[in-house]
């Protein structure tokens, strides 16, 4: 067992931990089925779009999931910057 | 909004890169320039030198160009092209983050610890400590060491890609064994009295 956490590392991890257990939902999907749809998703939000129902699914994923997150930031700014370039 | 530069639509990409000669040449020559651009943007903190971009565009070419059967048409094609050469390059940049760490050091760091503070702020109420403990205990007496190790290691922020190659398994499926973890974390939190809202209330966050 880990001893050395400073207080905000415990307090971080205690409300993650308890957030990704209180969270769950029935109907949520994983990474892979996630990125089926990033393209989609990115297009939308770029364009300001309402997300429409069939995409809900992976704005819920994105809210629980670091990874994912971190992937459709940077795609984002990827295709931003290719949009000026040009 | 966004200005479309795209000098194709999706069917002509498609038809280009599937076709052969100077057109095939020149939608990869352009294509290449887009991902590019963008992954050398997208990585400019940590790849000054572009050379993470030249080289996922590379690898990411070889994959669109396999896959165009794969694209929906459900966004713009440069869009999906993108998307492909992001997975490329972000996995890369994973997989060098974390390659000298093990799965055990991984779980290690997910572990809750006790603060080695020495002072105990408003946080470390009696309550706090309970559900810490429930939480502990729902862990290390309600799921299986397969959880175990894969909520750990997400706790620990580590990527699920890179968990999933030490345990052997794939992103879909770490992601099916999380959610199991969680399933049980949470019925094992309600069967001792936590609600959503009174664990909110416990850790401050509304």
């Amino acid at each position: 067992m880990r001893e050395t956490d400073s207080m905000a590392q415990a307090d971080a991890k205690l409300r993650s931990i308890v957030e990704m257990a209180m969270s769950v939902l029935s109907h949520e999907i994983g990474c892979d089925d996630c990125f089926e749809f990033f393209a989609a998703y990115a297009d939308h939000i770029r364009n300001g779009n309402e997300i429409p129902e069939p995409l809900r699914t992976v704005a819920e994923h994105l809210e629980r999931c670091p990874a994912c997150t971190e992937e459709m930031r940077l795609l984002v700014v990827a295709l931003e910057a290719a949009k000026i370039a040009g | 909004m966004s200005q479309n530069r795209d000098p194709r639509t999706n069917a002509e990409w498609l038809s280009d890169l599937r076709g052969t000669g100077h057109v095939r040449d020149e939608a990869l020559s352009e294509l290449r320039s887009f991902l590019v651009t963008g992954l050398a943007r997208a990585f400019q903190q940590s790849d000054p030198e572009g050379n993470l971009a030249e080289d996922s565009v590379q690898d990411a070419l070889v994959l669109i160009l396999d896959r165009l059967g794969s694209f929906r048409g459900d966004s713009k094609f440069t869009t999906w092209a993108m998307s492909v050469a992001m997975r490329v390059a972000l996995s890369e940049v994973r997989r060098a983050r974390w390659r000298d760490v093990s799965l055990d050091q991984m779980v290690e760091a997910g572990r809750l610890g006790v603060s080695a503070s020495p002072e105990t702020p408003a946080s470390s109420s009696l309550e706090r400590l309970q559900l810490l403990e429930a939480v502990r205990g729902a862990i290390d007496h309600g799921l299986t060491d397969r959880q175990r190790e894969a909520i750990l290691a997400e706790l620990a922020g580590v990527p699920p890609g890179e968990i999933a190659a030490r345990m052997g398994t794939n992103r879909n499926a770490l992601y099916k064994l999380v959610y199991d973890a969680r399933v049980r974390l949470k019925e094992a939190l309600q069967r001792a009295g936590w609600t959503a809202e009174h664990v909110l209330d416990v850790l401050g966050g509304r």
